[in-house]
């Protein structure tokens, strides 16, 4: 029986001529998407590569130098665009793209591509992930906040009870169909990227991204799911179609629009992120370092003086010039480790900050699966806040591995010398900045939460709509 | 008889709670919204404020050290970085706009401050303030354009899309119609009724809200600039009423004009400014800053192996330095200065490349924008809150002036290597950001208006056409 009123229903919605030309709509919407995005997307992975490259090129042709020139002339890393950032691009425009690591400061990744376009206004970017965040929703209530409130009204429910038909079932049946209908829609495209990402990217450097795809899929699924039982149970409650269709609507523009913009709104009052002069100026003071609230000057006096008592104790000599090591380049080293709990200090309150505001994100999503979808799916496309922290203590770790590298350079090879030069050919020997993104498991264990939120939503309503319907009174 | 049905319709849209239940929603929005845009502002006022202070400060602490130098009352053991020509650094501030908290717009993206000394890169003037979390940023703030760009259509829609059907549906349309008055009349007294409402109701607690909740004090500028945006919300709900209209007169069901009106708005609020933006940024992207860095360090690698030669080179070319040369500028500052020069001639063009491909991009965004009345109503909202590219495109333009005019000033005792006098300190170019003038901002967003009410002229003219083809006693297929 259930098996038939999804045949009927399945047929019904691909028969209704308005649902055909909105189906065929919302695929040249995705399939549109798709292509921009991966062309976007390949685009941007060959640019880094080639820029990763000169960059390389660059910081081996400086020539005979003063190993601290080079610190400051520093090394830039590139933050990887993964692959399904093609169907996702999440918040990438809003993440700067590259961090410049030179001494004795750590960067915030800079170029945030949004800075780089016209005035759109953040006018929604065409992305798959837009389009079945929200354009497809609205085609799932359009197809099924008639499915019980309009045969209710147009008197068809009873005839169908009356034949035997029991509603629990009547209800599987069209929730289904709604589920046929889309899998109908969204497996062919899925395979279709597949296939197109698969010839159209080269092997290496995929970084998990089938897995990753993979996450992602299930989490629309569920999403999508979740709205089609949504819509069941409003038509199962709504005393008819248009009432069906009105409370869909608002649901709609609730879950989608309106709780994710006012939850992140609250996020950001509740933990408000410093402003740019609050947190340069925390760095300064040197929190979370040994010499807090000391002026930059006067802690290079101090670390200077102390630095110079330890070695020219420890060797054993009368003046800092007959040091067996340069002592400049030890002093700029002592510097940088003095510095490096300060910024651990700083980045990591920007971090947690940025943490807690996700969370409190998170907790909205209970009213929002749009929160969770955007979380899970942003986080599997490497295009969340967590990507860009997770490059930038990577590249931090470079950064700090390199300036001690090259400070090392000028300590032993500048021994005795006022000024250092160091030849041509001692920048090859320096370490270059390398960077894989986290695994697919980890970013997974991240979003636990967003998955478990979005089972739940794909559930929830099917179940309740479900209980409901044994206990109804399907006529009054 | 019009009159009889307007104050009928009136009366039963007091006593529905459809009404008063829209009336709330549009005062929660703008209000959340009003205060949402303030607390925003705010913070960036205190900012800007703090940041003039500290700026005011240090310079006012530099020129008390150069006046005592001059005096005798202190000595450069003293003060040993006064009046360095490559320590002195000039700041420009940009203010949020003076409607920014009704329009925040890309505003919070962008940077607000130029910092400029001798020895700064070019690329690094507006360097060091990306730290807000990119997903906030990513979903922007719950600002009143928002509001009025994308809720407030669906409000006007929503209490239109069934001035006619639902007589028609409860059989009561053929009895109006039997009196004086046709579909037409009857179709634009209850949606002129309920757009008036709706439009009413935001116009006053916009303005309310805007009173109680603005950052003090007002700006000189905000008023007139919140006339503006009242005739563009005006112009831009008159649209939407007319596209209620165009559909509600192609004697639809209720449930075929809502599922039309849906469409209709998703298609010209999200996938026309969605669709344009992909055009501007397809047909004219801008190119990768990837090249700009690239470039830039190439060109100081190739400027670095000249070294000390570029120093000599400048002072030969330059003999009149000689006179005055002293040694208070370290050579390799002075010759880090001349290969950043270098830096920036090697760069020139890339720059050049990107902000002209930036201007054509802009430019087609805003001619596709005159298609989309979603966008023009978004793009004036944004012009005359002082949010828009245009005004912070200005901002970045004084900035890169100013320090042209300011590596000029100090160029020439910092290659001779001596510090300023109190008189040259003084003479250096001040600071100041320009606000776009009012009659500017008019002169770009008054043509928005006719053309919003040229869109509705076009639904009104679709209307009348579907009107005269009204069957009041059937639907539409």
């Amino acid at each position: 029986m259930i098996a038939a009123v999804a045949r009927k229903e399945f047929l019904e919605i691909v028969r209704d001529g308005r649902l055909r030309w909105l189906a065929i709509a919302c695929v040249i919407l995705v399939v549109v998407s798709a292509a921009s995005g991966l062309q976007v997307t390949l685009t941007q992975i060959r640019d880094q590569n080639i820029a990763s490259q000169v960059d390389r090129e660059n910081f081996l042709a400086q020539g005979a130098k003063n190993p601290h020139a080079a610190a400051h002339f520093g090394q830039y890393a590139f933050r990887p665009v993964l692959l399904p950032a093609a169907i996702d691009p999440g918040v990438n425009a809003y993440m700067g793209s590259m961090v410049w690591l030179e001494a004795h400061r750590q960067n915030l990744p800079e170029f945030r591509p949004a800075e780089d376009g016209a005035d759109f206004g953040r006018a929604a970017r065409l992305s798959v992930a837009w389009a079945l965040q929200f354009i497809m929703p609205l085609f799932i209530i359009v197809m099924t906040s008639a499915a019980v409130a309009g045969e209710r009204e147009r008197g068809t429910l009873a005839l169908a009870l009356s034949q035997g038909l029991r509603l629990p079932a009547m209800l599987l049946g069209k929730a289904l169909a709604s589920v046929g209908v889309l899998l109908a829609l969204l497996l062919p495209l899925a395979l279709l990227a597949t296939i197109v990402f698969a010839i159209a990217v080269p092997g290496t450097g995929m970084h998990g991204s089938g897995q990753r795809l993979g996450w992602m899929a299930l989490g629309y699924l569920l999403y999508l799911v979740g709205f089609a039982g949504l819509a069941l149970l409003v038509s199962l409650l709504a005393p008819n179609r248009r009432n069906a269709f009105f409370a869909l609507v608002s649901l709609w523009l609730l879950v989608t629009v309106a709780v994710p913009r006012v939850a992140a709104d609250m996020a950001a009052t509740a933990h408000p992120t410093p402003t740019p002069t609050e947190f340069w100026a925390a760095i300064r003071r040197g929190e979370g370092g040994a010499m807090a609230g000391v002026s930059a000057a006067e802690r290079t006096a101090t670390v200077r003086a102390e630095l110079a008592t330890e070695l020219l104790e420890r060797y054993e000599v009368e003046r800092v010039q007959d040091l067996p090591v340069n002592f400049t380049a030890v002093l700029l080293q002592r510097l940088e480790e003095k510095d490096a709990p300060v910024f651990d200090h700083n980045y990591a309150r920007l971090w947690e900050t940025y943490d807690r505001q996700r969370r409190y994100q998170q907790r909205a999503a209970v009213f929002s699966p749009a929160i969770a979808i955007r979380g899970l799916s942003g986080g599997m496309a490497g295009t969340d806040p967590f990507a860009q922290q997770h490059f930038s203590a990577a590249a931090e770790q470079h950064r700090r591995s390199f300036i001690t590298e090259l400070n090392t350079l000028q300590a032993v090879e500048g021994a005795g010398r006022a000024f250092y030069v160091a030849p041509a050919d001692s920048w090859a020997d320096i370490g270059l900045f390398s960077y894989d993104p986290p695994p697919a498991s980890e970013v997974l264990s991240r979003h636990r939460g967003d998955l478990w939120l979005l089972l739940a939503w794909a559930l929830l309503p099917l179940g309740l709509a479900h209980l409901l319907a044994r206990r109804a009174r399907p006529l009054s | 008889m019009l009159g009889t049905l307007i104050r009928h319709d009136l009366r039963l849209l007091v006593r529905e709670r459809s009404a008063l239940l829209v009336a709330v929603l549009i005062v929660a929005a703008v209000v959340y919204a009003v205060w949402s845009g303030s607390s925003w502002k705010a913070v960036q006022l205190a900012e800007f404020d703090a940041a003039r202070a500290e700026y005011e400060g240090l310079i006012a602490a530099e020129l008390s050290s150069l006046q005592a130098l001059r005096r005798g009352e202190l000595t450069i053991a003293d003060v040993p970085s006064a009046g360095l020509p490559h320590t002195v650094q000039a700041q420009l501030l940009q203010p949020p706009g003076p409607l920014a908290e009704l329009a925040i717009g890309e505003a919070d993206l962008r940077p607000t401050r130029a910092t400029i000394t001798a020895t700064g890169r070019a690329q690094d003037m507006f360097r060091f303030y990306e730290v807000e979390n990119p997903a906030l940023l990513a979903l922007g703030r719950f600002d009143l354009a928002f509001v009025i760009v994308y809720l407030v259509p669906l409000l006007i829609l929503g209490m239109s899309y069934n001035v006619l059907s639902s007589d028609r549906e409860s059989g009561a349309l053929g009895l109006l119609l039997s009196q004086p008055l046709t579909a037409a009349q009857v179709a634009w007294a209850r949606i002129g009724v309920r757009s008036a409402l709706v439009v009413g109701v935001l116009l006053a607690s916009i303005l309310v809200a805007w009173l109680a909740l603005t950052p003090r004090p007002i700006d000189p500028q905000a008023l007139p600039r919140l006339g503006l945006w009242m005739l563009v919300v005006l112009a831009y709900c008159t649209f939407w009423a007319c596209v209620a209209a165009c559909v509600v007169a192609r004697n639809g069901s209720s449930d075929s004009n809502a599922l039309t009106l849906l469409l209709t708005w998703a298609t010209l609020t999200l996938l026309l400014p969605a669709t344009i933006a992909l055009l501007a940024q397809s047909v004219s992207p801008t190119p990768s800053r990837l090249e700009y860095i690239t470039t830039a360090r190439a060109a100081e690698n190739a400027a670095n192996a000249q070294g000390g030669e570029l120093l000599q080179g400048y002072l030969l070319d330059h003999p009149e330095i000689e006179a005055t040369r002293e040694d208070a500028v370290a050579p390799f500052v002075q010759t880090f200065v001349l290969v950043q020069q270098r830096v920036e001639a090697a760069v020139q063009p890339v720059s050049q490349r990107f902000e002209g491909r930036l201007d054509r991009q802009q430019r087609i965004a805003g001619a596709l924008a005159w298609v989309s009345p979603a966008s023009l109503t978004q793009s004036a909202l944004a012009e005359l809150a002082g949010s828009s590219l245009a005004r912070h495109r200005r901002f970045e333009a004084d900035a890169r002036q100013l320090r042209r005019d300011w590596l000029t000033a100090v160029e020439s005792p910092l290659m001779a290597g001596r510090r300023l006098s109190v008189d040259e300190f003084e003479a250096l170019p001040r600071p100041q950001f320009s606000e776009v003038t009012l009659g500017r901002v008019a002169s770009v967003v008054v043509p928005s208006i006719p053309m919003l009410l040229l869109f509705a002229g076009l639904a009104l003219a679709l209307a009348r056409t579907a009107f005269r083809r009204f069957v009041a006693g059937s639907t539409s297929p």
